[in-house]
């Protein structure tokens, strides 16, 4: 009942839900100005770009191996791909200048909707198992304006096995950041998550550092989440060198397989990777860009009977190693409207890149961080045209 | 239907990506804008507390600046027909000068608030900084022509 009414229902679908949100974003995305500027004038209220994402992972078939031999499975393999979309957008941006002081305080409030679908193959199921899983993260980050910015992101998710039409009651993520921009070269991070990125939740403490300009080379460690080499080449493309964990876990009825004797009972699958390997991203312009992601992961799977999704001894679970091999990951991000000018102001490239690094605990979203200007040390534009200075200049400037 | 929604994604992508390529002056904009940021970070040599504080400022100023321009550009094409009838004409002559009285009220009050966040020394360096940014740019659209 429930379900035909979930697929029946258009409103219901992500893919619904993003455009209504995007056309409120593009029609709320400018703003009056102050009495200063005369009516008409709108200025741009945020300083993130709307933006749609879609990405693709996959691994090959990997061979699985068992930490105990307590189940005999023939042909032991597993494979995994994922597609997201979704959907990143600034709900609202507030600003406080006072008038005799420079500084800049603001808060945003940015809202994440993402719908993942996941396939899993694997000699420990009978058929190929799809989850599809929607999640709206509303993240709001303070600003003082000055080095300090604090993120805190929400994130409910809710999964349904598509085989049995079944859908599993909801989870909660949650990330909150505390960030000092020492200055342009140098950040760091503390804060606490509670994650599924290692295949089960745990509230896992953030250590993260980051040395080297964010609009240039940069190292970044985010101890437990990520740590990454990143190199601009030119304008346009990043290159980067990363490791990272991801998984997820997963609930659903065991009505195939021979494996598990109790017919009907509720599976719960973890599955959690590292990954290795290199990104190269490209900034086709201020509305597109693109990432290739490749290398090489290895990791674990594991599944018990949890029928009423208790917390299990380590014991309960058939646990397998995954063994190493390679991974793909692309992505596409299409940006609309247009924000702020953010240019010199590293707190707040290290405000986007917060937004982009953290969320909706889904490690394949890659928002990437085209928003933040690229450092410009050769003095040339591309084809200028009288058109692009002509508001700059007086007939003064002439003589 | 499922093959169809698939579809459906597909053209949304190849639509959007034009979309997406259909903008060469926001492009153009945006590189002269971190230009400027080059030129003027070099010229002033603004340590990283000025840097912090100046350019948030900075940042809104240019804003409001280019959302006057494009609303300036906006308005004079509708009213620059090869006829203007009395009215056109006063609408457009009243433009011009909000947008020049607006134009100078904004720089008062922005200057003013830079007084805050810069040396007055580092102030007048960037008043020569943002002329010369200029003339370099006039420069290089003389070369190139």
């Amino acid at each position: 009942m429930f379900n035909s009414h979930y697929k029946n229902s258009v409103i219901n679908h992500p893919l619904m839900l993003m455009c209504l949100l995007l056309f409120s974003m593009s029609s709320a995305s400018w703003a009056l100005t102050d009495s200063i500027v005369k009516k008409q004038v709108k200025v741009p209220r945020h300083y993130i770009r709307p933006s749609i994402y879609f990405s693709g992972y996959g691994i090959n078939q990997r061979e699985i191996t068992p930490r105990k031999d307590t189940l005999s499975i023939a042909g032991r393999y597993f494979e995994f791909a994922q597609r997201n979309f979704g959907l990143n957008a600034p709900l609202c941006t507030k600003t406080w200048a006072e008038n005799d002081s420079s500084e800049i305080k603001s808060f945003q409030l940015i809202t994440t909707i993402n719908s993942t679908r996941e396939k899993i193959e694997s000699s420990i199921l009978n058929e190929a198992r799809i989850f599809r899983r929607t999640s709206i993260a509303f993240k709001g980050i303070y600003s003082d304006g000055r080095k300090n910015s604090f993120f805190l992101a929400v994130a409910p998710f809710s999964s349904y096995d598509q085989y049995t039409n079944a859908r599993k009651g909801g989870r909660l993520a949650m990330v909150f950041i505390y960030n000092r921009t020492v200055s342009e070269k140098f950040s760091y991070r503390l804060g606490f998550m509670r994650t599924f990125v290692f295949g089960k939740r745990l509230p896992l403490p953030i250590i993260g550092f980051r040395f080297g300009r964010l609009d240039g080379v940069n190292f970044n460690i985010q101890l437990l989440r990520n740590m990454s080499l990143n190199v601009p080449l030119g304008k346009r493309f990043n290159y980067s060198l990363f490791t990272r964990p991801i998984g997820s876990a997963y609930s659903f009825k065991n009505d195939l397989n021979a494996s598990i004797p109790n017919f009907g009972s509720t599976l719960e699958l973890r599955r959690w990777e590292l990954l290795t390997g290199m990104t190269l991203s490209y900034k086709a312009s201020s509305r597109f860009s693109m990432f290739v992601s490749a290398g090489t992961s290895r990791g674990a799977i594991a599944f018990a009977e949890n029928t009423n999704r208790i917390i299990l001894k380590r014991d309960s679970y058939q646990q397998y190693d995954l063994r190493r091999g390679g991974f793909m990951n692309i992505g596409l991000n299409f940006y609309f409207g247009r924000s702020k000018q953010i240019n010199g102001n590293y707190t707040m490239y290290d405000v986007l890149d917060l937004n982009s690094t953290y969320g909706n605990d889904d490690n394949n979203i890659n928002l990437g961080n085209s928003q933040i200007p690229a450092q410009n040390k050769a003095m040339q534009v591309k084809n200028l045209q009288f058109n692009d200075v002509k508001d700059l200049i007086s007939e003064t400037d002439i003589y | 239907m499922k093959y169809l929604s698939k579809y459906i994604l597909i053209i949304c992508c190849i639509l959007l990506s034009f979309a997406a390529k259909a903008q060469p002056g926001a492009d153009k904009k945006e590189q002269i804008a971190s230009l400027r940021v080059a030129f003027i970070t070099k010229e002033l040599s603004l340590t990283s507390k000025e840097a912090q504080n100046f350019w948030p400022v900075y940042n809104e100023y240019q804003d409001k600046l280019d959302a006057l321009r494009t609303t300036r550009r906006k308005e004079n094409k509708k009213l620059l027909a090869e006829t203007l009838t009395d009215q056109e004409a006063e609408k457009f002559v009243d433009n011009e000068t909000d947008f020049r009285v607006n134009e100078a009220n904004l720089y008062k009050q922005y200057y003013n608030r830079f007084k805050q966040c810069l040396p007055i020394k580092k102030l007048a360096l960037l008043i020569k900084a943002e002329e010369d940014f200029k003339r370099e740019l006039l420069k290089q659209l003389k070369d190139k022509n």
